[in-house]
């Protein structure tokens, strides 16, 4: 730290120089269906027409700027305010309570190691980008605060980083997430490269403190997700009193990881580039929950039940170019499955398979005015018990076609099927490519869904026999929208 | 069908010609943040800025590889204007790429543009841009980044070019 400060202040100060670079979309797609603003639920179907409003800033302070042709010591400071609300274009209304201070970091190089970047702060990376679902599977540090080393020499690339993810995965439960990882990426040459890495958190128990990992001893899954703990123990233990007799937590050791891999190929025929990225993750145990019974709250320390939460996320998506400055290709697929080793009763987010593949046509007819088509399929299943809706009608249909008021599925089928075609202008002032921005557009967009309803709504669900607004049943969703999207 | 009414009401940009057929010394510089030295810029960058200068009427001389090297030490406009001067119409267009950050799955890019042209009979007209892109890979590096800037670094090109040979009209 000595040497690094000593470096640092030797170095010719130059006067600093601040820059501010962001991203945003905003839209409006009028759905006179009722819909609120997305043609389906999420980004499984291709972000295009699924994604509501994103504004970000990212702000850039150098402290010390890089010099050409020489390896001088260099520093930056780095902060970032981003958020899902833009005015008038959603819920929030732009509202600032909406944004965050996502990311803070000092960035130093040439400072010890040539071809090192120092940060301390935030540390979020990723290797690449799935563009057509805007999801990156190849991610490590997105919830940690840190410091990490970076090495890049054009063939190799090393990032190892430590730090602390308490604050992002347990918010005013803070409690130490000792988190350690990183990558190895090689450039094999300009038509592969291949990586791979990952990270471990470790949250140890420590003795005294309520945030730390706990489990109740005894804890029944069913009752857990029920809320009915302090009833059942209640019914079992009738003459017992629950501040007295109901077990204290045991403490535990919670533990999560992710390993990601990576394979770019590309800049032959009319491949410009793919990038597959898989992750395997283990997620991190959830913190205490709260259970209300008698008017007491009661608190439920989960560790042991959700302990075994698993995903694995395949990703591709490849970039063609089919007739240079006429017409692009972008295909992508995505996989995913989500597997709950203590969950074998319920369906959730936890337990399911989904696949989808997105196929994005870009026309050029002049370098700034372009027709976009793109189309994707999707299959998600819950591998859990039902979890989708088909009918209007169907909450008296569950497993066996019988009513069940107190069964734990959510619909009448397991699977819902997604079909989803875009069509539109696009105006791209700074010339083709399908990923060219800021782009300007006017865009139809069609979906149809096995499920009823399916994007977000405000819909009446109930079937009771004073709901007002009635029931609908609708599978075909159409909206028209204009909007448009730029990184600056 | 309407997006050929679309490409026929295409606009076009007029441009201002050269009084007569001339030479120009065309001179393109990547200053690297690191040791390596000075090189040109990427090629198809190149290409597209001496397609301006043909458009003008101008017959583009690229300067040799030693002069180019010789680059590396001189670093301000002003003193690698002194090498390339020859009594002819001098292009320079140097430029500067840097890493920032990733952003909403990019990685954004600095680049910083300096265009000089140094008349035979005048002072250097200058222009600085600094234009931010987003590369979609992580293998790209400062040459993708300034052949990303490509629209932005010809557009002021184009404006230097037409501003000072309209300035010579009549």
């Amino acid at each position: 730290m000595i040497s690094l400060a000593l470096m640092l202040l030797s170095a010719p100060a130059e006067a600093g120089r601040a820059d501010v670079g962001g991203y945003f979309r905003v839209a409006t797609r009028p759905d006179f269906q009722g819909g609120s603003n997305t043609l389906g639920y999420w980004n499984l179907h291709g972000r295009l027409l699924n994604e509501s409003p994103y504004a970000t800033l990212d702000f850039r302070y150098e402290v010390l700027e890089r010099q050409a042709g020489t390896l001088a010591p260099w520093a930056s400071i780095h902060a970032r305010v981003e958020g899902g609300s833009v005015g008038n274009a959603d819920p929030g209304n732009g509202n600032l309570s909406n944004l965050r201070l996502s990311q803070v970091y000092a960035t130093t190089g040439n400072v010890l190691i040539p071809n090192v970047t120092w940060q301390v702060g935030t540390l979020d990376r990723f290797i690449g980008d799935l563009g057509l679902y805007d999801m990156r599977p190849a991610q490590l540090f997105f919830e940690t605060v840190g410091a990490s080393a970076w090495y890049q020499d054009g063939r190799f690339d090393v990032l190892l980083g430590v730090g602390d993810s308490g604050y992002y995965l347990r918010g005013d439960d803070y409690n130490t997430i000792f988190t350690g990882g990183g990558w190895l990426r090689v450039h094999v040459n300009d038509h592969l490269e291949v990586g791979g890495g990952g990270q471990y958190r470790a949250e140890p128990s420590a003795e005294g403190n309520r945030n730390a990992p706990y489990a109740t001893p005894g804890l029944d899954y069913e009752d857990w997700l029920r809320g009915e703990v302090i009833e059942s123990f209640l019914a079992e233990n009738p003459n017992q009193q629950v501040e007295i007799n109901f077990p204290d937590p045991a403490a535990s050791d919670a533990e999560s990881w992710k390993a990601i891999g990576y394979l770019g190929f590309g800049g032959f025929g009319p491949v410009l580039w793919n990038n597959l990225f898989a992750s395997y993750e283990r997620k991190h145990p959830e913190g205490p929950t709260f259970e209300s019974y008698g008017g007491e709250s009661y608190t439920m320390y989960v560790t042991e039940l959700t302990d075994e939460r698993d995903v694995l996320t395949v990703g591709n998506e490849m970039q063609l170019r089919i007739i240079p400055q006429r017409f692009d290709v972008a295909w992508g697929f995505l996989y995913g499955l989500h597997t709950d080793g203590d969950n074998d009763i319920a369906p959730s987010d936890h337990d399911r398979m989904y696949r989808s593949t997105v196929l994005r046509g870009q026309v050029y007819a002049t370098p700034t005015v372009h027709w976009l088509v793109e189309s994707s399929v999707a299959e998600e299943v819950s591998t859990n018990g039902r979890a989708y809706r088909e009918h209007a009608d169907s909450i008296f249909a569950n497993t066996g076609g019988v009513p069940d008021s107190r069964g734990l599925e959510l619909g009448d089928t397991d699977t819902r099927y997604t079909w989803q075609g875009k069509t539109g202008v696009v105006l791209s002032p700074l010339g083709p490519g399908i990923y060219t921005r800021p782009s300007l557009r006017l865009m139809f967009g069609t979906q149809y869904s096995n499920q009823n309803n399916a994007f977000g709504n405000s819909f009446v669900e109930t079937l009771d026999q004073y709901n007002e607004f009635g029931n609908v049943e609708r599978h075909w969703h159409h909206v028209v929208a204009l909007e448009t999207e730029a990184w600056f | 069908m309407v997006l050929m009414l679309l490409a026929a009401c295409a606009l076009r940009t007029p441009i201002v010609k050269a009084p007569s057929p001339a030479p120009v010394v065309f001179a393109t510089v990547h200053d690297r943040y690191d040791d390596s030295g000075a090189t040109a810029l990427p090629a198809p960058l190149v290409e597209r800025l001496e397609a301006l200068l043909v458009a003008r009427d101008l017959r583009p001389q690229a300067v040799d590889a030693a002069t180019l090297a010789g680059f590396t030490s001189k670093r301000t406009p002003q003193s690698r204007l002194a090498v390339l001067e020859s009594g002819a119409l001098t292009f320079l267009v140097e430029a500067e790429a840097e890493y920032v950050s990733q952003l909403n799955g990019r990685m954004r890019w600095q680049v910083d543009v300096r265009l000089s042209l140094d008349p035979p009979d005048g002072d250097p007209i200058t222009d600085e841009v600094a234009v931010t892109v987003f590369l979609l890979f992580m293998h790209q590096d400062a040459d993708d980044a300034i052949l990303d800037a490509s629209t932005v670094i010809e557009r002021h090109a184009s404006y230097m070019l037409d501003a000072y040979f309209s300035s010579l009209a009549p």
